[in-house]
């Protein structure tokens, strides 16, 4: 009985087609055999907006498209990644050995990126990527040199939920895409010199995006390269809606929003 | 984040007057001393690219989100978890004897002992961020 509702599974499993915030098809690695491995595929994006303004996001639908270019853009075109150690790849039997080797990576994956507007958080799954439209954010944070700013938007880093004041966004779209690449693991930049980086973030956010940037975040999004052997892949949970409720309500980030549309 | 490198800088602030009172008759010391403190700034993107210079820890140590690398192998949440000491003990002395043993791995040898003083303080901040508040601006 046991056995044949988990080989059910296993069936449904293989049959359901993946989803989530990151959904991987077409993963290869090419190894050339001189240290270098790269790694191939196609990568879908997705990401969730959820609008709790007051007044209603009335250019919502050419902001998720601005965003939607621009994300797929910075991720596109390749990423070097440092030295790496880590376990032999067989290219044979297409899977890593548990001898310890040292390899140059090259990231070389095909990405879409797909901005969805959802009404409900039964539209939600545990494991999708959200961003959410906010009146206001009380929260204030003090940069590396002790100067205090206010927020225009808020991340939990790592897969967590991302929120946007939406006059701020529709001021500079690229706000939003600031925070959502917090949520795909990239930290915030301070240091005098930075201003024109995507991820600068004392009082204005530049346009740029580095090679060692776009290789981190292909290492969130593929964090465990022995993934890369099963030939597709969509990422773990994140309990996506229960984050976000967690992150609205705590009192320290301020969040100011409509709560009768969170539902 | 914010307010954890301001209680380092302290830290390091009053660490560096102990020294400098015991050592009030050698001028030159306090000197270098004092430059030596306020170079090394705290950054998150600095202990990030020195974790991905160091051969990156994050293909092994994966984030506490996810299943883990294997059963041995701590994930970066919990290595976040330990005290500064223990974490640093646990990268370059002994702790990390897998398949990081000196023995096997020249080049993670060469790694480590090329890391200056403020490289080491910044890898460890960017570890123990995995378990603060994780909120960012
Ligand atoms: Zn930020």
């Amino acid at each position: 009985m046991f056995l044949e509702n988990f080989e059910r599974e296993i069936l449904a499993s293989q049959t359901k087609p993946l989803s989530g915030g990151i959904v991987a098809s077409n993963l290869k690695i090419n190894d050339n055999r001189t240290g270098l491995l790269t790694l191939t595929g196609d990568i879908l994006i997705t990401l969730k907006v959820l609008d709790l303004t007051t007044l209603g996001a009335f250019r919502i639908q050419s902001l998720m498209k601005s965003s939607e270019q621009t994300i797929m853009n910075k991720l596109r075109g390749g990423a070097d990644s440092d030295q790496i150690i880590f376990y032999e790849y067989s290219s044979v039997k297409n899977t890593f050995t548990n001898k310890q080797r040292t390899y140059s990576l090259k990231y070389n994956f095909n990405y879409t990126a797909k901005l969805i507007q959802i009404n409900s958080l039964s539209q939600l799954a545990g494991n999708d990527f959200v961003l959410a439209l906010v009146d206001g954010i009380g929260h204030r944070f003090t940069d590396m040199y002790g100067r205090k700013y206010v927020s225009g938007g808020l991340a939990k880093k790592n897969g967590g939920p991302a929120a946007v004041i939406y006059k701020e966004w529709e001021k500079n779209y690229l706000i939003g895409v600031h925070e959502f690449f917090h949520t795909l693991g990239l930290p915030d930049l301070e240091e005098s010199g930075m201003e024109n980086r995507l991820m600068y973030h004392l009082g204005r956010v530049g346009s740029n995006i580095t090679n060692n940037e776009k290789a981190a975040m292909n290492k969130f999004i593929m964090y465990d390269l022995r993934d890369m052997t099963k030939g597709s892949y969509s990422n773990p949970g994140y309990n996506t809606a229960n984050q976000l409720r967690t992150f609205l309500n705590d009192k320290s980030n301020g969040f100011i929003y409509n709560k009768a549309k969170f539902r | 984040m914010v307010l954890y490198t301001i209680k380092r800088n302290l830290g390091s602030i009053i660490i560096g007057c102990c020294l400098l009172a015991c050592n009030n008759s050698h001028h030159t010391n306090e000197k270098v001393l004092a430059v030596k403190i306020d170079s090394c700034q705290l950054s998150l993107s600095f202990g990030d690219a020195v974790m991905a210079k160091m051969g990156e820890c994050r293909y092994c140590h994966l984030r506490g989100d996810v299943p883990r690398f294997e059963e041995n192998v701590p994930t970066l949440t919990e290595l976040a978890a330990m005290d500064s000491l223990k974490i640093s003990n646990f990268i370059f002395i002994g702790g990390h004897s897998g398949m990081y043993k000196e023995s096997s791995s020249p080049l993670f040898k060469r790694k480590l002992d090329s890391l200056d003083d403020c490289e080491k303080r910044n890898l460890i901040h960017f570890i123990k961020d995995y378990k603060r508040s994780q909120i960012a601006n």
